[in-house]
């Protein structure tokens, strides 16, 4: 069997059943072995989307999602889309091509030091010298990608490894599969500080999702009476609707969680790396509270010197070990009041109907609209913190977006990674009018390949996170970031073969969204934003919880 | 102290890793030895203590991340004509023989008479 054709083989093996790539000169092998594969190939127009819709896929399934493209610009064009997946731990398998063996090293045409480049931004990467090496780059890439904290693994193919013969005993190698690093020793000194915390709460981040640790991490919220706050990676862990539940924390997180966080005496955070933007400012945490942090990444366990427990483990697998140790069931308390009375006094005093179009008011509609099942994702900026912010999830994985990255541009393709592995979902993408004018051309592929997704473009003709930041921080003044000559999305969405509509009134939205849920063609709502809203509350950054501007925020 | 598999790359996911996690190296050195690579960094590890070795043990191929204790002694000579350092001897046991190694070579190295 042929290098390229053992490749597939391995994949079809692994589960693979769909492929985002883009061919090329040193990948010609491998889309010639393609024919004969079972895997679907999604032909994308740049390969930065091929990535993120790999990404996207991922994310939505827990699956790896495998992505590809040819040797030098094709490589790097993978980059942001590798890196984006790498941040947020997104298991993905990136084939790419590369120059013959031969050619390596003398800046052949189309060679870049791939291998090199991804090194940084890929849990681990295998530069394929020998075709008796294939079988295990892949199984164990594979693997790789899939376990523990999850990631992107890296394969580069020369040209003439795809076509040479990969020896039978070859695929009867072994690999070394090292032991995860694992240790749930202080589980009953945790339970002990939780059973006798009185101001328990719940902080989730990515890593509970990725071990899909919801149902456990609700029966411990349930059992302790702790809310749950959670990053914006891990919206959706526990129902937005249920009691227990306070959103999302973090710079853009609501008043009342952060006084949660601040008023908790016990927290204990599931794989979560209290990032900068999320629970990282802790100046406003009193020296009293007691921290408890599971991770499945040592190297990130007790990152912050203030942790009392270190369990390293799969969230999950913590969880439930904690569960196993309580005995009793805590009931009302005045706690449990408190965070009543915080969640009642959290509220953004809007008038949705107002005009221009409030952002908060198409995901009101969205709200109302959307089925359970439903999947949504944000590019990056203003619309994916009012999306963080105010959408109502109800499951993880329903909430997809670039959180420690923030790759504009990750949307649309990521949405149809999503939509690629849920057919019979309605998948949205909610993005900027800059952001979706970095992948516009994918409509050509979303109608090419039948992936009918609902693309609602937050027009408001500016680079609107970075503007505020320029009107909140630097005096209001603006640089670089007006988006004058924006296009017709809809006419250019037609033009892909797509469809849309454009909405400038708060009583056209609801029509519009349920219009693209059922238009069976890729569909395009251009909404006309206030250009004046902004993403609030906010915390400045660098600066601790005192410092929130509220904007429409009614807590105090 | 790393040792791991004799692989394409290693050396460089390490020094890429200690540069991620902001780590000054002051001196590298690096030996294949059979099926294994052993790196020896000489680095100020700031505040990182054990997370570093989590962190260099997360790499794929690498077995063993360990600081070398006290009595682990490596002995350095900077070349007189390039001005490079380059390590000598090192070992964790009968520093003296170590010892004496380093300054065999040294004298070697410097065509000294003892």
């Amino acid at each position: 069997m042929k290098g390229s054709k053992a490749v597939f083989s391995l994949l079809e093996k692994e589960g693979v059943e769909v492929m985002f790539g883009y061919p090329g000169g040193q990948s010609l092998q491998l889309y010639d072995d393609l024919i004969d594969s079972s895997i679907r190939h999604v032909l994308v127009r740049h390969e930065q989307c091929a990535a993120h819709m790999a990404d996207g896929f991922a994310r939505a399934t827990g699956k790896v999602g495998v992505c590809t493209s040819t040797s030098g610009p094709g490589a790097t064009n993978l980059v942001t889309g590798v890196a984006t997946a790498y941040v947020d731990s997104s298991p993905m398998m990136v084939l790419t091509g590369q120059v013959p063996t031969t050619a390596l090293g003398n800046q052949a045409f189309q060679e870049a030091d791939s291998f090199s480049i991804m090194m940084p931004i890929t849990k681990h990467n295998f530069r394929i010298l020998d075709p008796s090496d294939i079988p295990v780059a892949v199984r164990r890439g594979m693997s790789i990608a899939s376990s523990g904290r999850k990631g992107p693994v890296h394969i580069d193919l020369p040209s003439d490894i795809q076509k040479i013969e990969v020896p039978e005993e070859a695929f009867k190698r072994t690999y070394r599969t090292p032991t995860a690093i694992e240790d749930f020793s202080k589980i009953s000194e945790a339970v002990k500080i939780l059973m006798e915390s009185e101001r328990p709460l719940l902080l989730v981040g990515g890593g509970a999702v990725w071990a899909g640790a919801g149902p456990e991490i609700i029966k411990l919220s349930e059992i302790l009476m702790a809310p749950v706050a959670t990053t914006i990676m891990a919206k959706g862990i526990i129902p937005e609707t249920h009691p227990l539940s306070l959103g999302i924390i973090g710079m853009h997180g609501k008043v009342g969680v952060r006084k949660a966080y601040l008023e908790a005496d016990v927290i204990l955070a599931i794989g979560t790396r209290f990032s900068d933007r999320t629970a990282g400012a802790q100046s406003g945490l009193s020296p009293s509270t007691k921290l408890i942090q599971i991770d499945i990444d040592p190297a990130e366990a007790s990152k912050l010197a203030r942790t009392q427990i270190r369990l390293v483990g799969d969230a999950r697998k913590g969880v439930t070990s904690i569960l196993n140790g309580l005995s009793i069931q805590k009931k009302e308390s005045a706690w449990t009041r408190r965070i009543k009375e915080i969640q009642d006094a959290c509220n953004c005093n809007i008038n949705i109907m107002s005009a221009p179009i409030l952002p908060q008011k198409v995901i009101h509609d969205l709200n109302e609209t959307l089925d359970k099942g439903a999947i949504v994702t944000t590019d990056v900026g203003q619309n994916q913190m009012w999306v963080a912010h105010f959408l109502k999830t109800q499951n993880p994985r329903q909430f997809i977006s670039s959180g420690g990255f923030g790759t504009m541009g990750f949307g649309l393709p990521a949405a149809m990674g999503a939509k690629c592995a849920f057919p019979d979902e309605t998948v949205i993408c909610v993005t900027g009018d800059g952001g979706i004018q970095m992948v516009f051309q994918e409509f050509a592929t979303a109608v090419s390949e039948n992936l009918p997704v609902v693309v609602c473009v937050f027009n408001n003709s500016w680079l609107g996170m970075v503007k505020q930041w320029q009107k909140l921080f630097n005096d209001k003044r603006y640089s670089g970031t007006h988006l004058s000559g924006n296009p017709d999305f809809v006419k250019l969405a037609q033009a892909y073969g797509a469809d849309g509509i454009c909405v400038e009134k708060p009583s056209e939205i609801k029509e519009a969204l349920q219009a693209g849920y059922k238009a069976g063609v890729p569909y395009l709502i251009d909404l006309r934003i206030d250009p004046e809203e902004d993403v609030l509350p906010m915390i400045p950054p660098g600066d601790g919880p005192a410092t929130i501007i509220k904007g429409r925020c009614t807590w105090n | 102290m790393i040792i791991g598999e004799r692989s394409p790359g290693l050396v460089q996911r390490v020094i890429i890793e200690l540069g991620r996690r902001g780590i000054e190296s002051e001196k590298m050195f690096m030996v294949h030895e059979g099926d294994k690579t052993k790196i020896i960094v000489e680095a100020n590890v700031g505040k990182m203590n054990g997370r570093l070795l989590h962190a260099l043990m997360g790499l794929q191929d690498v077995e063993l991340a360990e600081y070398i204790h006290e009595d682990y002694y490596c002995f350095w000579k900077c070349s007189p004509n390039t001005t490079s350092e380059f390590l000598i001897s090192c070992g964790e046991e009968n520093p003296s023989e170590i010892q004496k190694l380093a300054e065999e070579y040294i004298c070697k190295y410097e065509k000294c008479e003892n």
